[in-house]
């Protein structure tokens, strides 16, 4: 059974569809939402989005029910959650999405410097650390493209339509993502004063 | 001393990320609160199919039972033939009999079957010669002091009417 049969059932209460659904997209849908507003709200957003699923006539941002010719049940799922993070986003974040891309680059001022990075010197675990803490610094429309094309590995197409923007806007977003990141990480570079910043962070010597 | 690309190095950074997410998920929670959801849909449904049933097969006993119950109504004022007999008499003059001359103040008709002779003695043999029966029926007026004082006969006929003529007679005319 396809998806959007699974969908049917689970909104008739069958819990075995339901159980399908909410293991092959829970995951995702959590990790999407930790990264755009924490661990702690992504378990809310992870239950909010499955109960719009389940009562779509009755909850926002659901646009009407799962149309099969609009998406992926995944994609859908996805927009769901969009509609939680970005209520849940500080209006800080929340403003930087009214940017043109331009302003946002500009906002985000950074030039991807080509001095080497930090993460080639830590551990796998400081490495997934250091990667972690500067996402979460970016902006949020760019913390949201790098999330979804490269930590979900969607599609530059599924990825516009989860963002609701043009491919176009992903790929630019994305690219200047990974130019900010980079920026930001080489700035983790420890100098003799910046060593104890990464606290438990063990530079490796490189040969 | 051997360096990355810093292209590549932030590639395999989002990599480990990434692997290091796929270990990450909801809580027991989260899958407990949606479930117990799921189960309160379906009973909820479950409710309504089964109102819905017995309001389905209530419609239907009314259905079936307000036509059985017009049908039974009107049988039981309908006559079992669909064609309605309707009786009616027809009778003769009044002859006069013996002490017919006698005054009298008041008096009764006694109905009695005679014999069929009787009809000759009066010049009525043509009457109700479409019955075979032996006797024919007869009103005889008796006056107080108990003397008969004339007769007439009478020959009771049953129409069969159409059952849609529009009204059901029961009609008899002394």
């Amino acid at each position: 059974m396809d998806d959007a049969g699974l969908i049917a059932l689970a909104r008739r209460g069958d819990a075995v569809a339901f159980s399908r659904l909410f293991s092959g997209f829970e995951r995702p849908i959590f990790r999407y939402a930790a990264h755009m507003c924490g661990r702690d709200a992504a378990d809310d957003i992870v239950q909010e989005t499955f109960l719009a699923l389940l009562r779509p006539s009755t909850s926002p941002g659901t646009g009407g029910g799962f149309d099969p010719n609009k998406g992926t049940v995944g994609n859908y799922l996805f927009g769901i959650a969009r509609h939680f993070v970005l209520k849940r986003l500080s209006a800080k974040d929340l403003a930087t999405y009214a940017l043109d891309e331009d302003d946002l680059s500009a906002k985000a001022s950074a030039k991807a410097d080509e001095q080497p990075s930090v993460l080639e010197n830590l551990s796998r675990a400081e490495t997934v650390h250091a990667v972690r803490a500067a996402i979460a610094t970016l902006p949020a429309p760019y913390r949201e493209a790098i999330v979804l094309c490269e930590l979900q590995e969607l599609s530059y197409a599924d990825a516009a339509t989860v963002a609701q923007c043009p491919v176009g806007t992903i790929r630019s977003r994305l690219h200047r993502a990974k130019e900010l990141l980079m920026t930001k990480l080489a700035a983790m570079q420890p100098g003799p004063a910046e060593a104890g910043h990464y606290a438990g962070a063990r530079l490796r010597k490189t040969v | 001393m051997k360096t990355l690309d810093p292209h590549d190095s932030l590639n395999a950074g989002l990599r480990a990320v990434a692997e290091d997410d796929e270990h990450d998920g909801t809580s027991s929670r989260v899958s407990m609160r949606l479930l117990a959801e799921v189960h309160a849909i379906g009973a909820a449904r479950r409710r309504r199919m089964m109102l819905l049933s017995l309001s389905a097969a209530a419609a239907v006993v009314v259905a079936i039972s307000i036509p059985a119950w017009r049908a039974l109504s009107s049988s039981s004022e309908q006559p079992a033939l669909d064609a309605p007999v309707v009786s009616r008499e027809l009778v003769t003059e009044f002859f006069p009999l013996t002490y017919s001359n006698v005054p009298a103040r008041g008096g009764y008709v006694v109905r009695m079957q005679v014999p069929r002779s009787a009809l000759a003695s009066f010049g009525a043999a043509a009457f109700a010669s479409d019955t075979p029966a032996s006797n024919v029926l007869a009103d005889v007026v008796i006056g107080n002091d108990g003397l008969a004082r004339a007769v007439r006969f009478v020959q009771v006929v049953n129409d069969r009417r159409p059952a849609n003529d529009g009204r059901r007679e029961r009609e008899q005319t002394p």
